[in-house]
């Protein structure tokens, strides 16, 4: 139904003021490493023992790519506890076969398999590069998709916060636009501070567009026209800086992938939008963006009916997209080493409905995958059989716990202060 | 003033329509904006309607069409029908009721479905509140967006409950999961029929037991539910924060001003009386209303077609629905049930560039010839411009980057300059 666009679209058709022909003549994948921003931190990773991890002396750069499932992924449908009984029993007609899941091995006592789609996981969870946190949720669970997604952004489960974790780290790290990134056009709250968000990057093209490309005397104007003003209106300055912030996330990434040498032909993600989204992420982190933080989006989990044809499809897609995407950057020797991190607002209703689907629930498990990850299972699976009072699974893990992690290693903060409060890091980075 | 209340009220105005409002004064302008909520839309109803295929008819086995083509030609016609209406008001509440009632094309996947509740929100949008979302959760979009149709018996299905109380009615934290259980069982048997396209109340597949909701108990059905839901207060204090936010400044429940007008929408729940309240008050022409709304890309693509005098015919099919795609706000594609945000929802890097692709193609069909003519002098050029905008004044620093463009550069590149700038971006 709707149309899909290629990366070569995304960047002929938007970044480019003013280097549009730039890019599309230039744009090309991998080439000599680049240089890395000075914002970025970059660390030594101990010799590994799983193979594809990088060598001791290696100088390995993490970037964190956040990936938001909007409308609540079924997360015992992702990651599936397929030998139990208790789980075929709330789950029936919609329950994964025992044979079709992807056995992953044990978590405590419970064997867990990953989705029959996920094929391109299970491979990386083999290379040792996928970690499972189980059970990540927040005390007092909300079941409305606007409001959880609000406190898994905000990192504040009573709701009160009005900045992203992401935004509150913009806040306090500078002003350059170009620290985090979030792809297509509107901006989760996640990467909104107090005082600073994050740029974003259209996903697609605009058919007939015609980019001022080239004429300087346009362009300067265009910049004094897109600069706030002492006093000037909070929302009219705000117009402003988007458009001023435009102007240094296209030319820094004009650069960065014009310093690519030479253009090799580019094999389009076939995954479908996100994948689509992934391609445009992997383009920047190989050109050598500064960014430390890159957020995608998917929509359409919300599969309260006919959820095994919607949330397989859709994590088909998922999982081509992130073994593409990971496929660019199975060697880390280059030093670019991204992690993927996959969450949604809650998980789904341990019991289906008569629908052949499940309504809104409560803890599921986060997906972090890439070569510098310690794959395995961190955290427990919620029981199945003591559910809470709503008939939901208790969640096992603090989802505060996961970013903290994330903050510390891949951000390099003390996550207290943009948290709230320590929480126990967790080691699949570490 | 008078140009902000035809923004806010509809789609904005061109210099000519603001001169005739002048003469009318404030409140008589307010009155004839209110009248064609009821009143006949001469240009708008000669629109030529595209055609749709009926669902009864696209359902028949073997029988094949392009859903797809019909829902660009769908969309076409609502934005030209926004840019030509008489009535620019209705054609306003058409796309806020469209945000209070979010539902995608991309689930229904009928273009006559979306057309058909489109026509509801025309024909009931400024009547009582309760009546239209009885009339919308029949509908046949929602029903199948929000799988009301899906919601049986033997374990009801919570989506449409859900939301109803959340987005539609009454807003989150007003009431209890208990109270989302119960409702969804009173909605079980509500489907939709596709033989006939119509809604269908199956009674064998209907919970007739007995369901405590919002403190009271009966054997309710999915008609009282909305009717209890509707008229409690939290609905009011909802309904009234919703719309103020749209016309004059984003607010909470918690306002003072929602405070203000909730118990007078609670005695009728009638949304043209609402309208009428906001328009009339005191804070809808204050300072902070006047810079208290970004426009969303729907207004701005329409109002700005208005005040160039073009229709959606000059463009490549698809071009416009293809643009606003891009700006996050495609017309019967909103992103979630949640429908779109304001303001700062609308800033970004990519909604900058993607403002300066619209205003390219915006330009390039526009007449400039006055424009032209003035040629060899900036300013009167600059003057052409704002007059063609109807912006009411330039801060010094986008007057000197217009003046600057009006010097060195086309006539196109102008009005592209005055199209992006924060000015003319705010509502």
């Amino acid at each position: 139904m709707a149309r899909s666009f290629t990366r070569r679209d995304f960047l002929s058709g938007s970044l480019g003021v003013g280097a549009a022909g730039a890019l599309h003549a230039t744009l090309g994948p991998v080439g000599p490493v680049v240089r890395l921003g000075s914002g970025a931190r970059t660390r030594a990773i101990a010799t590994g023992a799983t193979s594809g991890k990088p060598h001791k002396s290696a100088k390995v750069e993490l970037t964190l790519v956040l990936c938001t499932l909007y409308g609540g992924n079924d997360g015992l449908n992702t990651v599936v506890p397929y030998e139990s009984s208790a789980y075929r029993a709330l789950r029936g007609q919609i329950a994964i076969a025992h044979d079709q899941a992807l056995p992953l091995g044990k978590a405590g006592d419970i064997a867990l398999g990953l989705n029959p789609v996920m094929v391109g996981l299970k491979a990386l969870w083999d290379a040792g590069q996928v970690a499972i946190v189980l059970g990540v949720g927040y005390p007092n669970p909300n079941f409305s998709h606007f409001a959880s997604m609000e406190i898994m952004q905000s990192a504040d489960p009573s709701g009160d916060s009005t900045s992203g974790w992401v935004g509150r780290w913009l806040d306090a790290s500078g002003s350059d636009p170009t620290r985090a990134l979030s792809i297509g056009p509107n901006l989760p709250a996640l990467f909104t501070g107090t005082r600073q968000q994050a740029s974003t990057l259209a996903d697609s093209t605009t058919p007939g567009s015609q980019l001022p490309g080239g004429d300087p005397a346009f362009m300067s104007a265009y910049s004094e026209l897109e600069h706030p003003y002492a006093h000037e209106p909070a929302l009219e300055a705000a117009v402003a800086q988007a458009g001023s912030n435009l102007l240094v996330v296209g030319r820094k990434a004009a650069s960065a992938l014009t310093e690519q040498k030479p253009p090799n032909p580019v094999s389009a993600n076939s995954a479908g939008d996100v994948g689509n989204q992934l391609d445009i992420v992997a383009e920047l982190i190989k050109a050598g963006m500064p960014t430390k933080t890159y957020g995608v989006m998917f929509s359409s989990f919300d599969t309260h009916t006919d959820q095994l044809e919607t949330q397989n499809g859709l994590l088909s897609q998922l999982d081509a997209g992130v073994q593409n995407f990971m496929g660019d950057f199975q060697a880390v020797s280059g030093g670019l080493s991204p992690v993927i991190v996959i969450y949604s607002e809650f998980g789904r209703r341990a019991q289906s409905n008569a629908s052949g689907g499940t309504d809104h629930g409560t803890a599921s498990n986060i997906i972090v995958v890439g070569p510098s990850v310690k794959g395995g299972f961190y955290g427990e699976l919620p029981s199945l059989t003591k559910l809470d009072d709503s008939q939901n699974l208790v969640h096992t893990t603090d989802f505060r716990r996961v970013y903290a992690t994330l903050l510390a290693e891949i951000l390099g903060v003390d996550p207290k202060s943009f948290l709230g409060a320590r929480f126990a890091p967790m080691t699949f980075l570490g | 003033m008078l140009a902000q209340l035809y923004r806010r009220a509809g789609f904005g105005a061109t210099p000519a329509e603001i001169e005739d409002a002048e003469k009318l004064g404030f409140d008589a302008s307010v009155d004839k904006l209110l009248a064609g909520l009821t009143g006949e839309d001469a240009a708008g109803s000669a629109l030529g309607i595209p055609h749709l295929t009926p669902l009864a008819q696209a359902d028949i086995p073997g029988f094949s069409y392009d859903d797809y083509a019909e829902f660009i030609a769908l969309s076409t016609w609502w934005i030209d029908r926004m840019v030509v209406s008489d009535t620019p008001l209705r054609e306003k509440l058409v796309l806020l009721l469209h945000g209070q009632f979010p539902t995608s094309y991309q689930k229904v996947g009928y273009a006559d479905l979306m057309y058909r509740q489109n026509q509801l929100f025309r024909t009931l949008g400024a009547g009582a509140f309760d009546t239209l979302t009885q009339a919308v959760a029949r509908d046949p979009a929602m029903l199948i967006w929000l799988d009301t149709g899906n919601d049986h018996k033997a374990h009801a299905n919570e989506n449409f409950a859900r939301e109803l109380m959340e987005r539609f009615t009454m807003g989150v934290g007003t009431y209890t999961e208990h109270d989302v259980r119960e409702a969804a069982r009173a909605f079980t048997g509500w489907t939709l029929d596709y033989t006939t396209g119509d809604f269908f109340f199956n009674v064998y597949d209907h919970d007739g037991g007995e369901k405590r909701f919002l403190h009271k108990t009966g054997r309710w059905q999915g008609q009282d539910i909305i009717e209890i839901a509707t008229h409690t207060t939290a609905s009011a204090k909802w309904v009234v924060a919703r719309f103020w936010s749209w016309l004059a400044y984003p607010v909470t429940t918690e306002d003072p001003v929602v405070a203000e007008l909730a118990p007078g929408y609670k005695k009728d729940l009638n949304v043209k009386n609402l309208l009428e309240a906001i328009l009339r008050h005191p804070h809808f022409v204050s300072a902070r209303a006047r810079s208290g709304l970004v426009k969303q890309p729907i207004e701005y693509l329409v109002g700005t077609l208005r005040l160039l005098g073009l229709r959606t015919a000059a463009f490549t099919e698809g071009t416009l629905v293809w643009l606003l795609a891009s700006l996050g706000q495609q017309p019967f594609v909103p992103l979630n049930v949640g429908g779109w945000g304001q303001n700062q929802y609308w800033l970004s890097t990519s909604a900058s560039n993607n403002q300066l692709s619209l205003a390219w193609n915006l330009a390039q069909y526009a007449d400039l010839t006055e424009v032209v003519d003035l040629n060899g002098s900036p300013g009167a050029q600059v003057d052409a411009v704002t007059k063609l905008l109807a912006v009411d004044a330039w801060s010094n620093r986008s007057y000197r980057a217009l003046w600057k463009t009006a010097d060195k550069g086309s006539a196109q590149e102008l009005l592209v300059m005055a199209l992006v700038s924060p000015e003319y971006l705010l509502n």
